[in-house]
């Protein structure tokens, strides 16, 4: 049976045993627990078990209770294959002091979370005894205290009346003592928390409390020391400090304290160390010593400026600023904001380029088109000599009969009123040729308004028909009566009608006389788009021709330059609208446009 | 033949242009004779009577030039006055060669329209003059008998009384009445005055076309 039993702990993995001395909600123990879980393993490097128990002996702080839980543990751990023993605090550390033996013989000890002030009270430990303490004494804590409080008069000093509140008190007087500090000491050990509370309320912050919470009150009462610590601070007009880390965030200003983990982390090496086969006696290290520690939210409760803490001080608790909590959102949305900005602002950019761009194409496309009508002009200068020369010598006959009648002395002023009112008409005759020449020379930039196309054909008509007759073709104009108003620029769509004609006209040069006829007519094709063709009776259009004569520079005349009907559909296509030639029914070719109609067209 | 004020035909599209050029010709104390187009003028104008045209090169449906051939093919003798609104040289070359008797461009002051118009005007009634002289030597040319015309027709071209005489099978003692009795109808009194009534009237070209013509 024994053997047996041998058998089947020496089979398991080597176990660690951790002995708290309170019990397992605490935080901090949470906290030990979870990091030797981890640790000790990483320390080890093979697989271990870890055992935690909570003694609970400093609110059960009886020799009878501790028997109990030392043979309960025993028994619970006798076939475990326990390879070293973890104890926590001094409490922990005297448990095992006093039960080893009988627990688990032989089973080497590491001690910590225990300050070295607490360590010198155990003296002669056993070589298997194993740790290191924390060099945090009372002292330093103390001092910063004051320092913080330059005006601090009194410093209470609260301790409760358990074992461990004792040894605390015990500290705490050998630290005031070496420290002989400036204030006036006061101890309020174990007292009733009542009272406590009661004298604490009173306090200002002309003083400074000090205290590592309680386990046991005056009246024996029982507590975590969080507990008795948030009640102490709920209460006291002053500022309360403390050197352990487990009350701090509970209400405790600071003080110089080891952390926690640093002391559990050194642990967890050691026994990963033991586990290996280490002699204990061969591990031996220097105290950890502590750092200032403080809450922040108690500085500014308390009114410390985090610049007067000592240097190198950690302040927790510091409510997280956005940038702390989100971090990496921040970042991502300011990267998002960023790129979304540079986004809008490569838009804009594209966009001023675009409308530079289109500003640009239009200018072009009016200078352009200027070229091109005045080149178109000039086609037509001797018709539009004509134009003006026939109403200027009207206008000179006129005069020079006029003058002569004069002379004649006959009474005459009936008929010079006629011959006035003709100079005149003349002259109005003339300068509307002028004007109607000048509207087609202006050079404008391209710009869509509302146009009747009608009136626009007829105008730049009259051109056409001087120049048709010249050329002795036969023009006629059919333009669909109530045509809707078109959306166009005027002069432009009649430079198209222009070079539509003059090309009709150039196309039949070759032709009888009798035999040349040009058509200009306008309709309305549907709701959206009004039609312009100028068809006429010249040899047509090569089929294979049709597609490619508004390209540029395709020219089926021996001087022409090939741009009037590429300008012309670049001008077109400017309105929205298509130009195309076709071959016409009888003979001749027939060249057509649309051009939208204004909105107020539509039914 | 009658002799009749001369009237001026102005033909002319545009209707301002013809008033105020009637105006001013009647100013001058012209008669003026208005047409719209080539064609109306060729329809109901008269070139008989004296005067001349005031002709627009650039019209419509049919141009000043085509009006001026086809006044040409009429044998029309009014002396034709060129008006064009530009002046298009290649225009202006075939109006001249083809008997424009001026060029003239719009706008044109009245002083050179009136000298043009006048010697336009001189010219016809020379020409005119010249027809009825023409007319005159025409009428009596055609008083001669046929024989005599034939011996006309010698005697200009050089030949001697013998040689017609041999040539038409007669003495040439009737060659010589015959001579006598030309000379007498056709007034003249030498032989050069004969050469150059016959040259007038073209009777050399008429008798060597018909030569040609014959065999």
């Amino acid at each position: 049976m024994f053997v047996a039993a041998s058998a089947v702990a020496a089979e398991l993995p080597p176990g660690v045993l951790i002995l708290y001395p309170d019990h397992l909600t605490l935080p901090s123990n949470v906290m030990v627990d979870s990091t030797l879980r981890r640790e000790v393993p990483n320390a080890y490097g093979k697989p271990v078990t870890i055992y935690s128990e909570f003694l609970d002996v400093e609110k059960f702080a009886s020799a009878e209770h501790e028997n109990t839980i030392a043979q309960f543990v025993r028994q619970k751990y006798r076939n475990r294959n326990i390879k070293a023993l973890v104890v926590m605090a001094p409490r922990g550390l005297e448990f095992a002091l006093r039960h080893r033996d009988q627990v688990l013989p032989n089973v080497p000890v590491v001690y910590t979370v225990i300050a070295q002030e607490a360590l010198r009270e155990f003296n002669d430990l056993p070589a298997d005894f194993v740790g290191s303490a924390s060099n945090t004494p009372d002292d330093e804590s103390l001092s910063v205290a004051l320092r913080l409080h330059p005006t601090a008069r009194r410093i209470y000093v609260v301790t409760g009346a358990s074992p461990q509140d004792r040894r605390w008190e015990r500290q705490m007087r050998r630290a005031v003592e070496r420290l002989k500090p400036p204030a006036e000491v006061e101890y309020l050990s174990g007292l009733p928390t009542a009272e406590v509370l009661q004298r604490l309320r009173a306090l200002t912050t002309e003083s400074i409390v000090y205290s590592h919470g309680y386990y046991e009150d005056g009246d024996g009462t029982l507590s975590s020391l969080q507990e008795s610590t948030e009640k102490m601070v709920s209460v006291s007009g002053a500022p309360l400090y403390s050197r352990i880390h487990e009350t701090l965030g509970y209400g405790v200003v600071g003080g110089h304290v080891t952390p926690r983990e640093d002391q559990v982390n050194r642990a967890a090496a050691f026994v990963g160390r033991l586990l290996d086969g280490a002699v204990p006696a061969d591990i031996r290290v220097p105290p950890l010593t502590g750092v200032h520690m403080f809450d922040a939210r108690q500085l500014r409760r308390w009114g410390i400026d985090e610049a007067k803490l000592p240097a190198g001080s950690i302040v927790k608790f510091k409510k997280a600023t956005a940038w702390q909590l989100y971090r990496w959102q921040i970042l991502v949305t300011a990267l998002l904001l960023l790129l979304q900005a540079l986004f809008i602002a490569a838009l804009l950019i594209e966009r001023r380029r675009r409308h530079s761009a289109e500003h640009e194409a239009r200018k072009r496309l009016g200078e352009m088109a200027h070229l091109s009508r005045s080149v178109a002009l000039g086609e037509i200068s001797a018709a539009l000599s004509h134009e003006l020369n026939q109403p200027l010598g009207a206008i000179l006959n006129n005069a020079g009969a006029a003058e002569m009648l004069i002379k004649s002395g006959a009474p005459v002023s009936h008929q010079l009123n006629e011959i006035l009112s003709d100079i005149k008409r003349d002259d109005q005759r003339a300068s509307d040729v002028i004007a109607r020449l000048r509207a087609m020379l202006r050079k404008s930039e391209f710009e869509i308004r509302d146009v009747d196309l009608n009136a626009a054909v007829e105008d730049v008509g009259r051109f056409v028909a001087s120049e048709a007759s010249l050329r002795s073709v036969a023009l006629r104009m059919q333009l669909q009566p109530d045509l809707p108003i078109v959306r166009g620029d005027r002069v432009q769509l009649q430079q198209v009608i222009l070079n539509l004609a003059l090309n009709g006209m150039d196309a039949m040069s070759g032709q009888p006389a009798e035999t040349r006829e040009i058509m200009i007519r306008t309709d309305r094709v549907n709701d959206a788009e009004a039609q312009l063709s100028v068809v006429d009776s010249g040899a047509g259009i090569p089929e294979e021709k049709l597609a490619r004569i508004f390209e540029p520079f395709v020219t089926t005349k021996p001087q022409g330059m090939g741009l009037g009907l590429s300008i012309s559909r670049t001008i077109i296509e400017a309105h929205g609208g298509r130009i195309w030639a076709e071959r016409a029914a009888k003979r001749g070719a027939v060249l057509r446009f649309t051009v939208p109609l204004g909105s107020t067209a539509s039914p | 033949m009658t002799v009749s004020q001369p009237s001026i035909r102005v033909v002319d599209d545009d209707a301002s242009w013809r008033l105020s050029i009637t105006r001013l010709l009647n100013a001058s104390g012209y008669k003026v004779m208005a047409y719209e187009s080539a064609e109306e003028f060729l329809q109901t104008g008269d070139c008989s009577t004296p005067g001349c045209i005031l002709l627009d090169v650039r019209m419509p449906s049919s141009s000043g030039l085509q009006l001026q051939r086809s006044l040409a093919a009429q044998s029309n003798m009014l002396p034709i006055v060129f008006l064009t609104g530009h002046g298009d040289i290649p225009m202006s070359v075939t109006a001249m060669r083809a008997g424009a008797d001026d060029f003239l461009t719009k706008p044109v002051s009245s002083e050179t329209l009136l000298q043009a118009v006048q010697r336009a005007l001189a010219r016809d009634s020379e020409r005119r003059a010249q027809n009825d002289e023409n007319l005159r030597l025409r009428a009596r040319l055609d008083g001669l008998t046929p024989t005599e015309h034939k011996v006309f027709v010698l005697i200009v071209r050089g030949k001697l009384n013998k040689q017609i005489a041999y040539e038409l099978g007669c003495s040439e003692r009737t060659i010589k009445w015959h001579r006598h009795n030309i000379m007498e109808k056709l007034r003249v009194d030498s032989l050069a005055a004969m050469v150059s009534y016959a040259e007038r009237l073209g009777v050399l070209d008429d008798e060597s076309r018909q030569e040609s013509a014959s065999p």
